[in-house]
């Protein structure tokens, strides 16, 4: 099978495997979803590194790059993700969802860069911006879509992207950033409101 | 751009190509450094752990330091008392094995649990409390201090070694989480030990270990995080 079409395959694995109950999950997790890989994985089983990367990188790609990081940038985040992930395998209990335990690591990760980030400026001097190199493949609507996501707040933003771009419910966005169900639906409320007022500016 | 654009950039099949190469090195370095894990116990598994620990602590405690408090007390306050020291631990052991695993449903945040159960307790303590002058209060207070803190300590630790495969995506709350437990432990064995109920000892001498303890769990773990 061409690469492509096996990581366009496993893609649809993945957010397929989104859409099953946590009951089916906490039974024998069907083959192709990530949470039987994740198990495997566990269980140092050399082929489920490379089959894991290629279900869940693309999402957590988009979700770093919608989350105001030009590409270069949420490859690092990429590439931070899974070696806390190897390192914290054991954390994962079988029978759970994997997409909030994946995702609450995400989260962290773009925290701790975001916080190294704040650090680091407070001790530079500010340059004029140069022009953003990571970011040759985008389309226009892709970087206007990035910038309108850019005037949302973090917390917001980073809401949306996961219940939108990961295809997570709402129970598991509130597990993956440590907040509650009634938290996530009200930045979701406000983020949607707000884009649908710039839509609406933009199209006058 | 219009609505349609903003659906479409949102949908989970849009964007986000990895670059084979970086696929491949990432996975690389995952097999490089495959060996097979034990995964942490369920939640019910953990608190049932964490109770137990609990009970042992606080069964020898009471073989060493004696039950005079206990026994001075009457049933409404035996239950005031152990009855919500009762619930802090069991709601700190229930917190902590969530926290241990990123992406678990969490009781509140590390912080607010702490508030609240620190708040709690004094209430508690206040409710049943005496209010009276104290002749000798620093002499009371030092003996019951250094019973809560060094029990405490070890509860602290004895809870931060079964726990220490869970401190790794949030340690600080993790931290506060033990930390409160083996303040809890400290002041549970306290209230079984002494019958001085008057309020100053009370909030000075039993209830200071949990406070303590919250602050040293929450250090340790930002200064183990450096």
């Amino acid at each position: 099978m061409p690469s492509a079409r096996k990581s366009d395959d496993l893609r649809n694995r993945a957010a397929g495997s989104s859409e099953l109950s946590g009951m089916e999950a906490a039974a024998e997790p069907p083959s192709d979803t990530p949470e039987h890989w994740m198990r495997r994985y566990q269980d140092a089983d050399a082929e489920a590194p490379s089959v894991l990367v290629a279900m869940l990188s693309p999402a957590l790609l988009r979700f770093f790059r919608y989350n105001a990081a030009s590409r270069e940038q949420a490859e690092d985040l990429l590439q931070e993700t899974w070696l806390r992930v190897h390192r914290m395998r054991h954390s994962y209990r079988s029978g759970e969802r994997l997409l909030p335990w994946v995702y609450a690591i995400a989260h962290h990760v773009r925290i701790d860069s975001y916080r190294r980030k704040r650090r680091l400026a407070e001790r530079e001097m500010a340059f004029d911006p140069l022009p953003d190199a990571g970011a040759p493949d985008a389309s226009v609507e892709a970087l206007e879509f990035q910038s309108m996501l850019a005037v949302l707040p973090d917390a917001q933003r980073e809401v949306v992207t996961m219940l939108k771009a990961t295809g997570m419910t709402v129970d598991e966005v509130a597990r993956a950033t440590c907040s509650t169900v009634g938290a996530v639906k009200l930045k979701a409320h406000r983020a949607y409101e707000r884009l649908r007022e710039l839509l609406t500016e933009g199209s006058r | 751009m219009k609505r349609g654009d903003l659906e479409k950039m949102l949908q989970p099949d849009s964007g986000g190509e990895v670059r084979p190469e970086l696929a491949r090195a990432i996975a690389s370095r995952m097999e490089s450094d495959l060996k097979k894990v034990r995964p942490l116990a369920s939640t019910p598994v953990l608190v049932a752990i964490f109770a137990l620990f609990f009970g042992a602590l606080a069964a020898l405690g009471m073989l060493h330091y004696g039950t005079d408090g206990f026994a001075s007390m009457g049933w409404p306050m035996r239950l005031l008392a152990f009855g919500s020291l009762a619930a802090a631990a069991f709601t700190l052991a229930f917190a902590l094995a969530q926290e241990m695993a990123p992406g678990g449903r969490r009781v509140a945040p590390a912080w607010m649990l702490a508030a609240g159960i620190l708040l709690g307790l004094a209430g508690v303590f206040a409710a049943f409390a005496t209010y009276r002058p104290e002749e000798y209060f620093w002499a009371g207070v030092r003996g019951c201090l250094s019973t809560g803190l060094e029990s405490g300590a070890i509860a602290g630790l004895g809870l931060w070694f079964l726990a220490r495969r869970g401190a790794i995506l949030n340690p600080a709350a993790v931290g506060v989480l033990t930390g409160l437990f083996g303040g809890v432990l400290g002041t549970t064995l306290l209230e079984l030990q002494c019958s001085d109920f008057n309020i100053g000892h009370q909030i000075v001498a039993h209830w200071a270990p949990t406070l303590v303890y919250a602050g040293v769990g929450w250090l340790a773990a930002a200064i183990s995080r450096r």
